[in-house]
């Protein structure tokens, strides 16, 4: 079957190939005058056949341009062929964190096996199981239509030491689509606890994995779900006052957690502007908050993430030093990326606008509303029971614009959608060579 | 003119093909000139027509010596003599016989006439005959030529110059023609008309005056001819066609896809040869693509005593 990226072009295409034929129809007939002594003889019925049966050669050109028309709308259309329907293919991703470790220790394990297994009623009773690889590779295990289900020991779920990013898995996967073939339609169930720390990392990234298929998220039921922990490091701890414990406060965040895997480590640089350094510079900052770069980046655990604001630049490489906005893009900071943490620096004195921390809730509030694109009545707001976070997560999702259901085959027919285009516009140019000749021999018949 | 009209017209090579045919009529000949025809006398002909008893008074001549000795019995040997025709052919030169269709190359429909005209006029020079020739399309209804049947080179230069200076005149019915014809044309004389026959009234008057003529004992032959074109046989275009007889009547068409065009036109040559047959007519239908020595050899065999009709 054919499937179409693009199905307005094909309709375009469509419409476009009516105009040709609407056109021979209105085209005044630009008949010759020519004398038959037999004229008598011609009867009124030639006239009505006549005008609904043009000489075969403009049927010809009529049907060549229509096809011209349509074709070029068919491969902008993005077709794509892929094969006989073959049910909708499980992508079982298991998130082997180390935060899964409260799971494996508290939870039910066998629950949570039930939980990722629930539901893959495929067809052919394959599953394709991934989890993270040792440096956050990868590694996709096929289980056969004999294996099924119950091939699944509970130590694949087992957790690893180490952080294991879903929507890093997730766009892995995409690209790799390839791996995951004999299905047209390609779905991820997730199987995560709903950490809201972990999740929240991992709800702008997984939009930006653009999976190309429903995501089901599954909360394995654990008793309790660990509070995320935070540890701030302050360059001038003297300076720590009420404001920014308020800012805390504001993201929901404690200190009084114990460090664990999905600890939030943040880096305040605060200090006055000399003790910054140059590349600190508030004027610095704010020269670069004038320039094309606006607020598009916040720090929130210790990652620069990548905001929904208009960002030419994209996330920062390491090292490079973006604005910090507060509302209304007013320039009150810098921050930079540096070894998997976000270090922000913020002048408390000066003109910069910012006296002492005291705007420094206020300042990432404001980031977060306008950089980050999670607001944050949501984030404050996520649940802390599982089941309702794992309705919390879905409804953002959705609110997020993922597709429901994605055919994976949009992906793993990219490159025969890609040949197919091919093969469309070759035919179309066939087209334009076909008319081209007629339209000579018809010259060269005219002219002899 | 004379070589010129003549080379273009009768060629050498058509006139060699041509030398072994005869057009022999099926009537009696009333001509005074000697021919390959059956004269209406009996008499010192070669032909032996019958035996009659002798009689007082008949030329010992023609007594059958032999007969006698073997019967006893006195008859007499009667031949039939030969004799000439004096023919008329009636070229229509009416604007519909200017039409060549549109494929471009093709002879028209006149131009073929005249070479049909010549090659049947040395048919008939070869026989003996007298050939006339009438042109129509002048004035009023008149003819645009008329040569009368004369004995002689010179009048067939005059004809075959007539023949080749034939253009296209002016509209008008076949009657009033063959009406001259048999005003000009001893009787029991040859006519043939060579015409696309397109009457307005449906060939009917033509059909009387044929008559007429067949009355008088003229033998009468009708070659119809048109184009491939007109017969919707070739090179029909969508077009806006008129009627070079009638330029105001135009209409849009085209004869290779009207079904009923072809049926239209073959019922009304088909009335019109029942018409003419019906008189005593000799029909004939070609097209200005037939080649012309085939055609005359259908027509007229070696050594055949009367044409196909």
């Amino acid at each position: 079957m054919i499937e179409l990226a693009r199905p307005a072009f094909l309709w375009a295409g469509a419409l476009a190939a009516g105009v040709p034929l609407l056109l021979h129809f209105l085209r005044p007939r630009e008949r010759s005058r020519r004398a038959l002594p037999t004229l008598r003889f011609l009867t009124e019925e030639s006239r009505v056949r006549i005008h609904l049966a043009r000489r075969p050669d403009e049927l010809l050109l009529l049907l060549l341009r229509m096809a011209l028309c349509f074709l070029l709308g068919a491969a902008f259309a993005g077709a794509s062929w892929i094969g006989p329907e073959e049910g909708t293919g499980t992508l079982v991703v298991v998130d082997v964190g180390a935060g899964m470790e409260g799971a494996w220790a508290d939870g039910d394990p066998e629950a949570l096996r039930a939980a990722a297994l629930d539901g893959l009623e495929h067809p052919l009773a394959a599953l394709t199981l991934v989890r993270a690889g040792a440096g956050g590779i990868p590694e996709v295990r096929r289980l056969g239509p004999g294996e099924a289900a119950e091939a699944l020991a509970w130590t694949d779920f087992r957790p690893t030491e180490g952080e294991v990013r879903l929507a890093h898995l997730l766009r892995a996967l995409r690209d790799d689509a390839a791996l995951i073939t004999g299905f047209d339609s390609l779905a991820a169930r997730v199987v995560s606890l709903p950490r809201w720390t972990a999740w929240g990392v991992g709800l702008p990234e997984l939009r930006t994995a653009h999976w190309p298929g429903a995501i089901e998220l599954v909360a394995p039921p654990v008793p309790s779900i660990p509070p995320p922990a935070v540890i701030v490091e302050w360059t001038a701890p003297e300076t720590v006052d009420e404001p920014v414990q308020q800012a805390l406060e504001v993201l929901g965040l404690g200190t009084d957690r114990p460090p664990s895997p999905d600890t939030l480590r943040v880096v305040l640089h605060v200090g006055s502007e000399d003790s910054l350094g140059e590349l600190w510079a508030p004027g610095a900052a704010q020269a670069r908050a004038v320039s094309p770069v606006e607020g598009a980046f916040l720090l929130l655990d210790g990652r620069i993430l990548e905001g929904a604001g208009p960002s030419p630049e994209g996330t920062p490489a390491e090292g490079t030093t973006v604005p910090v906005l507060r509302a209304g893009g007013v320039p009150a900071g810098a921050a930079r990326r540096a070894g998997g943490r976000c270090e922000v620096a913020l002048p408390l004195s000066g003109d910069a606008g910012i006296v002492g921390s005291g705007e420094l809730p206020l300042l990432l509030e404001s980031a977060i509303a306008e950089g980050c694109g999670i607001t944050p009545a949501t984030l404050a707001g996520l649940p802390d029971d599982a089941e309702g976070a794992v309705d919390a997560w879905s409804r953002l999702l959705r609110g997020a614009g993922l597709p429901g259901v994605v055919k994976a085959s949009t992906v793993r027919g990219e490159e025969a959608g890609t040949s197919l285009t091919r093969l469309l516009l070759a035919l179309a140019l066939l087209v334009v060579l076909l008319e081209t000749l007629r339209t000579r021999a018809s010259d060269r018949r005219r002219a002899g | 003119m004379r070589g010129k009209a003549r080379d273009e017209l009768l060629p050498p090579e058509l006139l060699d093909e041509l030398a072994d045919l005869e057009w022999v009529t099926r009537m009696v000949a009333r001509g005074m000139g000697g021919g390959i025809h059956r004269s209406v006398f009996v008499g010192a002909g070669e032909e032996f027509e019958r035996h009659r008893p002798y009689q007082q008074g008949d030329d010992l001549r023609h007594l059958d010596w032999r007969l006698l000795a073997r019967t006893d019995r006195a008859y007499v040997r009667r031949f039939r003599e030969s004799s000439n025709l004096h023919a008329m052919i009636v070229v229509d030169a009416s604007p519909s016989m200017d039409f060549a269709g549109h494929a471009g190359g093709g002879v028209g429909k006149l131009r073929y006439a005249t070479f049909l005209a010549a090659a049947l006029g040395h048919l008939l020079r070869s026989a003996g005959d007298l050939p006339g020739l009438l042109v129509t399309g002048g004035r009023g209804g008149q003819p645009a030529a008329l040569l009368p049947p004369r004995a002689g080179p010179e009048p067939w230069r005059r004809l075959l110059v007539a023949l080749d200076q034939i253009a296209p005149g002016h509209p008008g019915p076949l009657a009033p023609a063959l009406e001259t014809v048999g005003s000009v044309l001893v009787r029991g004389g040859r006519v043939v008309v060579l015409s696309d026959f397109l009457e307005d009234d449906a060939g009917a008057a033509l059909a009387r005056s044929a008559a007429h003529l067949r009355a008088r004992g003229d033998e009468v032959t009708a070659i119809r001819i048109l184009t491939p074109e007109e017969l919707a046989e070739e090179g029909g275009e969508d077009a806006l066609y008129h009627d070079p007889e009638d330029p105001g009547l135009e209409l849009p068409g085209s004869p290779d896809r009207d079904p009923r065009y072809r049926a239209a036109l073959d019922r009304y040559y088909a009335e019109l040869a029942r018409l003419l047959t019906g008189h005593g007519v000799v029909w004939h239908e070609v097209r200005t693509t037939d080649p012309l020595l085939p055609l005359l050899r259908s027509w007229f065999q070696p050594g055949d005593r009367a044409p196909r009709g």
